[in-house]
């Protein structure tokens, strides 16, 4: 199986360059994952994040024939050769397939990703009916691999100002947390044209999502919360 | 208090829905007819809920395309001078068209 | 590894959506025509990948709004000509009746059609519905067909 794999190291590279690899024997169930690390046993000079290996880490975001995915859930039956393997697209390169997150996770940190409760507090814990937990799910989940908000184009025109799918579906499991109090404050900071309202409904994010997850419902809710909050 | 986003987004929806059921119900009323002469034509235009009708059609038009084209130039021109520059001339371009629509409806009996 | 921040060099993915993704689950088996189509090396960037329906949507929706806003002086102009006088109305009325006048009509039922269909999955996306991947997908392509079947439907009722 044939690959091309980008390969950048800004302090000796003036240019980055695509580098071809062969993959011999490719068993039942292979992943990508599995891939790249055979060929950083042919090469040690080629670097990439990984961690869980199960898609459970977010760790290994890659762009694969123009579309972003985890390296170890992806089997490599259904790639098209030859397979060409580059790194999440609008950010920063730091080396081969590893880019600087920094733009992204201050995105994910813009809108406080964590409970704020002003309430006084209560004896015990602070409870949540059945119901009201339920309404986290598809929210909670995401693992920040950032590849749903790489491939957004409203992100891309606008990374600096747009807050993109992953922080924004962050904003929306805050904002529907039964416990939270912050509600007008969050609401507040993602006022204005361009943290919320670049989104234009493309559904790359969705299309993209590792874990299933649906930024792009997420957004329109906020919309309409916010919608209901300043009528 | 969430002026800036929130307000052109209802904007542009509500517009959208006049525009749609309007431009719709124009383009099935004249469906299959054949061509009118100059005095149907005025006469036609010239009924209240014709013309009334237009001129909330330009009305939504002309914000429905204020917002769309903002949204346009948010998304294709970084630079801020080079993007307030254009929005000026949107603005202007926008209030010339409603003023040329008024004067061309008010002619014809608004 | 040490970030090195500001060093490297950002890499320029696809970008816009009508250079963007295809449809589909890509973590699961899928049929081979739904499988990226182009892949073709160019330079150091990533092959442009088969549209997905709502990407392709999204674009035409744009050009498509754009193309009517900067003829929005054009229908103003023929409209005011042909309430104007007798001969503004006939001049009006030939343009539209000539074989040029029925193509730029055409074009511009086109884009408006696009527009709207476009426009009106929008309105029920932000009521709520349609928004998971399947429905999206097909809705999606409903509505990239819809002004095709708008044009067909003109040009039948035209002969």
């Amino acid at each position: 199986m044939r690959f091309s794999i980008y390969r950048y190291n800004p302090e000796t590279d003036a240019e980055p360059r695509m580098q071809r690899f062969e993959l011999e024997s490719v068993s039942r169930g292979m992943m990508l994952l599995d891939a790249l690390l055979r060929f950083k046993e042919q090469d040690e000079s080629l670097v990439f994040r990984h961690a869980c290996g199960e898609g459970h880490c977010g760790a290994d975001g890659v762009n694969v024939n123009g579309v972003n995915v985890l390296a170890c859930t992806t089997r490599l039956s259904i790639l098209r050769e030859p397979v060409q393997v580059t790194p999440l697209p609008g950010l920063p390169v730091i080396r081969d397939l590893v880019v600087d997150m920094e733009a992204f996770f201050s995105q994910y940190r813009a809108v406080r990703p964590y409970l704020i409760a002003d309430d006084p507090e209560p004896e015990v814990e602070r409870r949540q009916s059945p119901e009201q937990r339920a309404g986290l799910d598809g929210s909670f989940e995401c693992i920040l691999c950032a590849c749903c908000t790489t491939q957004c184009p409203s992100w891309q025109n606008n990374p600096e100002r747009y807050l993109g799918p992953a922080a924004l579906l962050q904003a929306w499991r805050f904002l529907n947390d039964s416990r939270d109090t912050a509600t007008e404050e969050r609401l507040n900071d993602l006022a204005g044209p361009y943290a919320l309202f670049r989104c234009r409904t493309v559904m790359n994010c969705v299309n993209v999502c590792p874990k299933d997850l649906n930024p792009t419902e997420a957004i329109g809710r906020i919309r309409r919360l916010m919608l209901k909050s300043s009528l | 208090m969430m002026g800036s986003g929130i307000t052109p987004w209802l904007l542009q929806r509500l517009s959208s829905v006049y525009l749609g059921l309007y431009g719709s119900c124009i383009a099935i009323c004249w469906m299959g007819r054949p061509a009118p002469d100059h005095a149907a034509w005025t006469a036609w235009v010239g009924q209240p809920w014709v013309s009334l009708g237009m001129g909330l059609f330009v009305l939504a038009l002309l914000l429905h395309l204020w917002v769309g084209l903002r949204s346009l130039l948010m998304d294709w021109v970084t630079r801020t001078a080079v993007r307030a520059a254009l929005n000026g001339l949107l603005l202007i371009g926008l209030t010339g068209v409603g003023l040329w629509a008024l004067r061309t409806l008010w002619r014809a009996g608004l | 590894m040490v970030a090195v921040r500001g060093h490297g060099k950002v890499y320029n993915g696809p970008c816009s959506e009508y250079q963007n993704l295809f449809m589909g689950r890509y973590t699961s088996v899928m049929p081979a025509r739904e499988r990226n189509k182009a892949h073709l090396l160019i330079g150091h960037r990533p092959p442009r990948p088969w549209l997905s329906a709502a990407s392709l949507l999204s674009s035409t929706q744009r050009w498509a709004g754009l193309f009517l806003a900067l003829s929005t002086p054009y229908f103003l102009y023929s409209f005011d000509l042909s309430l104007r006088s007798e001969a503004g109305f006939t001049q009006v009325l030939q343009w539209v009746q000539s074989l040029w006048g029925r193509l730029w009509t055409l074009a511009c039922v086109w884009a408006f059609a696009a527009h709207l269909a476009a426009g009106l999955r929008l309105l029920l996306g932000d009521l709520g519905l349609g928004l998971d991947r399947e429905m999206a997908r097909r809705s999606a392509w409903a509505a990239n067909l819809f002004p095709w079947f708008v044009v067909l439907a003109l040009l039948i009722g035209w002969r």
